[in-house]
């Protein structure tokens, strides 16, 4: 924002009309005016170019128009493609309408910003603030201003005009301006605070840097601690595993009670899918796909050992679940037990 | 471009003596009257903003109450569930959405008196279009509520925006739901930039007749600096019209997009070719009513009645006319054409299921408030009586609810297979949703009449000028 | 004006012996070529006297001055009403309706269903009410338009209300009469089909056309030594142009919500109409109208520049009437060829006929009467109108 040199204060917008296309006439250019309301007519004789934003909007237009048609490409043909109802998935009439919101929503975003930018707004402070009265510019009065002036002679010319034409008051020099560097400074400190929301420090001053590269040992790494260079060590004589207890039965053990727990055991969750001889004739055995379940008393499963037996319960097999929520070590024992009687029996 | 003064012009054409006074005879009332000077006209208009009228304080508290009771309702919905409406299958939409439509459809009006018959050089329009633009953006308030409400959990409404997100799901854009996101923001967004950027020019006013210091700073932060230069006059000048000319097509999408809510599915009464002209054209009526409920109050309470003329109330009864017949011609080809389709469903529907089914008593009703009440207003006399209007306007709001509500429950509630049918009643909460936000509509709306300049006083001032301008 | 009216006469006079030789050739593809070429003139003729209506009833104070082109095109709606009885006559030729046993058999119970309304008789009689409505209504305003002429002063201020009143009435009924004429005599043409927006799509085709003519004309008629030279500015062109701009928009914008519901609802009974039209070449020929009646139009008035050129908006105005004419032809031919366009010598001797009895009808009733409403008070600030 220039200095202004020659301010005057108009009291109806027919003077203020009058005195500018007289002053166009007398080839002084350079020239600005403050009214309450748009007078369009002054645009020709103050000089105004066409204003670009015309431009920019349409450019933004048709960029919103790219924006919202491609993501919507992107959402439902490319990322995440969905087969709604046979509808096609790239369906160009159903794009329509939110590719349309999105070019009017990026056109009038141009618009309104780009009249803010154009217009450096907000300008909260201005040199003409420092003329006393000049508050009325928006409610009654016509102000003008006029910056250059080829010499002293033609600004009294000017002046000497705009009495004529019926101003009501003139004033010589108005100041300059210092709203540009306050700005400015607004900018650096919200730049500064940006560049450093990058740090490790940012979040209540946790060190995430300390979470994220703790010091241990992670399985199967070196450590130069140990001989064999293994942070890994094998567990040490007279460890016992979780299940141990289990794992281990005494085959002399096994007596009629047992038997009996066993074979009961197996009627109950076993038999539906084995068949009551553990022959696979079964309901649920004959309706099951793709594979039933095998017969117990078949080369294959007698060839088994009793731990791979105790394995298959506790553990589940392809379809067959893990039974070891319903069956006890013991009672799974048991019903290992039952299970080499039924295999015992058929061998004969 | 003076044509009449081309040499070769075979016509003999002059204006004769009494042309002039013919169109003055025609033009039957003034859009400006007598306004002294512009000095009195910007302290008249801006006094309401710094002494609140004596009504105001207890209408202020009223709908405070009722926007209480919105947001305990919505509370209710948030901790209970969908479950506490009334909703039920088939019946999935009720109050909800018809409160939803009926919203955006009064903000139509708001965009198409301001940016419209700003197109159409309709000076008349420079009085009264800041109240029709806040309508406008107070009413979408309310309206993106309900959509956001009706999603059983709310707090999820962001998966709605398509962003890439961990679940790797994006919105299916075969909907029409996701374009009613797209169409709402869009058209809230716009809303409010077209609104403040035409107050910028009345905010410098403001600021310079604030009466105490606060109130300037404040007033001035939210003026940007404007000084009334030439330059930003222009720059003014084409933002507002570019984005006068964008909101217009936005406009007629935006309402189209909802209407397409329902016709894009295959239910009798919805799938309706005619609906997205059809619906935008009975949201302008609506909207228009309520403007006329808003304005004519406004204009008895703070004297108004120079800036904002018979001339107004007349375009205004012309408008609900030429809108009115407009939506009655849209249920004239609904009805024959569901006739003439020979569809059992459809004929159900509209000849049986409407007229006589359980919510006949609203469909009556409805008929009676949207098609015979603009009828009146062939009459110059009614157009111009604010009673008359304000009543039309009423009962022309009231009848447009209807309208939405029997669109959307009476198709819902008796579709295909009769052992699907199932009443639907509203309960408390969903009344209340409603009232509440009428509440919440008048308490924002209360609130911009005491500290936003109502009347646009930069655009009443250059009427003024074009006026003298012309009489001279 | 009379060498118009003598060359529109011989062309029309050439197309009806071509069409009645076609009528004893192959009269099914005579009376659609026929509909086509009629559908065609109707919704421009109307179209015309929707835009005198509207004009009236909006004070739109720079039409004023084109007010006169409007009157001269819908002053054809006699020869419009004497030129619909091929297609009375021929109802049993060109509607399925009328032989239900042609139908096809999912057809015939949803017809049947429709028997009330359509049948010969009742078909005939609506059709004399539409014409008859469109002609009186043409009548009065006419009668009052050139009425005015004599007037002035507060006796032309008075008469100005009374057309204003007449023409808010006029334009309940004619909208309403087009409605139902668009149903009868287009929609009808696919008996199992409907669309409650066809009458506005009908109506809007038509009225764009109207307005393309309308710029055709009066960029004939604003040449030097022409009677509206001198009246007619670049201001009223480009004011004309905005209009136009409108309503390509509004065209497209209803061509497509009635495409959009159709198709993503897709129910065999709706969306088959638009298979057919979508197909092969029917299809590309949608395309060819999409591109003509609204991507070129739209961006080529989009510009201020553009809309004041006179010579430009004649052009314009002719790819109106090209494209409405194609518009129309995908709307009516597809009833007689659902597989694929098949060009007919038919389909342009019919609309010689009738755009030539049409326009011979019109120029004869426009001898005499003077290319500028004189009495209306508005003229003269309609002469220095200057766009804002």
């Amino acid at each position: 924002m220039r200095e202004i040199r020659l301010l005057a204060e108009f009291g109806n917008a027919a003077q203020l009309i009058a005195a500018v296309e007289r002053l166009r006439r007398e080839r002084y250019h350079d020239l600005e005016t403050y009214t309450p309301f748009d007078i369009p007519e002054l645009d020709a004789n103050l000089g105004l170019r066409r204003p670009r934003l015309g431009w920019f909007v349409l450019a933004a237009g048709l960029a919103g128009l790219v924006a919202a048609y491609g993501i919507q490409w992107w959402a439902n043909v490319h990322s995440y493609p969905l087969n709604v109802g046979g509808r096609p998935l790239h369906s160009i009439p159903a794009f329509i309408p939110a590719t349309f919101e999105g070019t009017v929503l990026a056109a009038s975003l141009a618009s309104f910003f780009g009249a803010l930018l154009v217009l450096r707004f907000p300008k909260l402070w201005s040199i003409e603030d420092e003329v006393p009265d000049f508050y009325r510019s928006s409610i009654d009065r016509f102000w003008l201003a006029m910056h250059t002036f080829a010499s002293d002679h033609d600004r009294a010319h000017a002046e000497q005009l705009l009495k004529e034409s019926g101003a009501l008051r003139t004033i010589a020099r108005v100041g300059t301006e210092w709203q540009s560097v306050g700005r400015s400074l607004i900018l650096i400190m919200v730049l500064f605070a940006g560049m450093n929301a990058c740090s490790d420090r940012v979040g209540q001053g946790f060190d995430w840097k300390r979470m994220r590269a703790q010091p241990r040992y992670e399985p199967f790494g070196g450590s130069r601690f140990f001989q064999d260079g293994m942070a890994m060590r094998t567990p040490p004589p007279g460890t016992i595993p979780r299940e141990a207890v289990s794992t281990s039965f005494d085959t002399a053990a096994v007596d009629t009670a047992t038997l009996s727990r066993g074979a009961n055991r197996f009627q109950v969750f076993c038999a539906v899918c084995h068949g009551v001889a553990g022959n696979g004739n079964s309901v649920v055995g004959d309706n099951m796909l793709p594979i039933k379940p095998p017969l117990l008393t078949s080369a294959p499963v007698v060839r088994l050992g009793a731990t791979q037996l105790y394995a298959v319960i506790t553990d589940g097999f392809g379809h067959m679940p893990s039974y070891a929520a319903q069956l006890t070590p013991a009672d799974r024992w048991a019903v290992v037990a039952y299970v080499r009687t039924l295999q015992r029996g058929s061998a004969r | 471009m003076s044509a009449s003064s081309a040499t070769s012009s075979s016509v003999p054409v002059r204006e004769r003596s009494d042309d002039q006074a013919a169109r003055t005879s025609l033009e039957t009332h003034a859009v400006l009257l007598d306004v002294v000077d512009d000095g009195t006209l910007t302290t008249e208009l801006l006094a309401p903003n710094w002494t609140p009228s004596r009504t105001w304080w207890p209408l202020f508290v009223i709908s405070g109450a009722l926007s209480i009771l919105f947001f305990v309702a919505i509370g209710v919905t948030l901790g209970r569930g969908i479950g506490a409406w009334g909703n039920n299958i088939p019946v999935a939409w009720a109050y909800g959405i018809v409160d939803f439509v009926w919203w955006i459809g009064i903000g139509h009006a708001g965009t198409f008196i301001s940016a419209f018959l700003l197109l159409l050089n309709q000076r008349w329009r420079g009085s009264i279009n800041r109240i029709a633009e806040a309508m406008t953006l107070f009413a979408l308030v309310n309206a993106s509520l309900f959509p956001l409400l009706h999603l059983g959990r709310p707090w999820f409404f962001y998966w709605l925006i398509p962003y890439p997100a961990t679940t790797g799901v994006w919105p299916n854009f075969k909907s029409s739901l996701p374009w009613d996101v797209a169409a709402i923001s869009t058209y809230f967004t716009v809303s409010l930039m077209f609104w403040y950027l035409g107050l910028v020019p009345d905010l410098a006013a403001a600021r310079d007749c604030a009466p105490s210091l606060l109130r300037r700073r404040i007033y001035g932060i939210f003026a940007l600096g404007w000084r009334g230069r030439a330059t930003e006059w222009r720059q003014y000048r084409l933002a507002y019209t570019l984005l006068a000319g964008l909101a217009t097509p936005l406009v007629i999408s935006v309402h189209s997009i909802v209407s397409l809510d329902f016709s894009i599915t295959q239910l009798p009464g919805w799938h309706s070719t005619i609906f997205p002209p059809y619906f935008v054209v009975g949201a302008i009526y609506s909207g228009f009513a309520m403007v006329l409920m808003l304005i004519l109050p406004i204009r008895r309470v703070f004297g108004l009645q120079r800036i904002i003329t018979k001339q107004h109330l007349d375009n205004m009864g012309k408008l609900l006319l030429v809108t009115g017949s407009m939506v009655a011609y849209a249920y004239v080809c609904e009805a024959f054409v569901a006739w003439y389709s020979g569809d059992p469903f459809e004929r159900y529907t509209v000849f049986f299921a409407r007229p006589m089914g359980p919510y006949a008593i609203v469909f009556w009703v409805m008929t009676v408030c949207n098609v015979i009440t603009p009828q009146f207003f062939w009459s110059s006399r009614l157009r111009t009586s604010p009673i008359a209007l304000f009543i039309a306007g009423m009962l022309i709001w009231a009848g447009m609810w209807m309208e939405r509500f029997i669109i959307i429950v009476g198709a819902l509630n008796r579709d295909f297979l009769p052992s699907s049918w199932h009443f639907y009643a509203p309960t408390w909460v969903d009344w209340s949703l409603l009232i509440g936000s009428i509440g919440l509509f008048s308490l924002l709306f209360l609130a911009f009449l005491r500290w936003v300049p109502f009347v646009p006083v930069s655009e009443v001032k250059r009427l003024r000028f074009e006026e003298r301008r012309d009489a001279a | 004006m009379r060498r118009l009216e003598r060359d529109a006469l011989i062309v029309g006079s050439v197309g009806l012996v071509l069409f009645v030789i076609g009528l004893l050739v192959e009269p099914r593809q005579a009376l659609i070529s026929y509909v086509f070429a009629y559908a065609t003139v109707f919704t421009i003729v109307v179209g015309a006297l929707i835009q005198l209506l509207m004009s009236h009833v909006t004070g739109a104070r720079w039409f004023t001055v084109m007010r006169r082109v409007a009157l001269g095109i819908s002053g054809a709606m006699p020869a419009v009403a004497v030129l619909a009885l091929p297609v009375f006559v021929g109802v049993a030729v060109i509607y399925s309706w009328t032989s239900p046993g042609t139908l096809p058999t999912d057809a015939r119970p949803i017809v049947a269903r429709k028997g009330v309304w359509l049948n010969v008789p009742f078909f005939v009689v609506r059709g004399v009410i539409y014409l008859a409505v469109w002609v009186i209504v043409d009548a009065a305003i006419r009668r009052r338009s050139l009425g005015m002429d004599g007037l002035d002063g507060m006796a032309s201020a008075h008469a100005t209300r009374r057309v204003r009143r007449l023409s808010a009435s006029g334009l309940v009924i004619v909208g309403l009469t087009m409605t139902f004429a668009s149903f009868d005599w287009l929609m009808s043409l696919d008996p199992t089909w409907y669309s409650t927006v066809y009458g506005v799509y009908v109506f809007a085709g038509g009225f764009l056309a109207a307005l393309g003519l309308i710029a055709v004309i009066a960029r004939v008629a604003s040449r030097a030594h022409a009677p509206l030279d001198g009246a007619v500015t670049p201001e009223h062109f480009g004011a004309l142009g905005k209009l136009q701009l409108t309503f390509v928009i509004f065209w497209a914008y209803i061509a497509f919500s009635q495409f959009l519901i159709i198709w993503i609802g897709d129910i065999p009974l709706d969306s088959s109409w638009y298979v057919t039209r979508g197909a092969g070449s029917w299809g590309t020929l949608a395309l060819l109208v999409v591109v003509g009646q609204f991507a070129i139009p739209f961006l080529a008035l989009l510009p201020r520049a553009t809309k004041r050129r006179p010579q430009f908006m004649w052009s314009l105005g002719v790819l109106l009437l090209v494209m409405h004419m194609l518009d129309v032809y995908w709307l009516v031919l597809p009833s007689l060829y659902p597989a694929g366009i098949s060009f007919s010598w038919l389909d342009v001797a019919a609309p010689l006929m009738v755009a030539g009895f049409a326009t011979a009808f019109a120029s004869r009733r426009a001898r005499g009467v003077r290319p500028l409403p004189v009495g209306d008070p508005y003229l003269a600030p309609a002469m220095t109108y200057s766009e804002p």
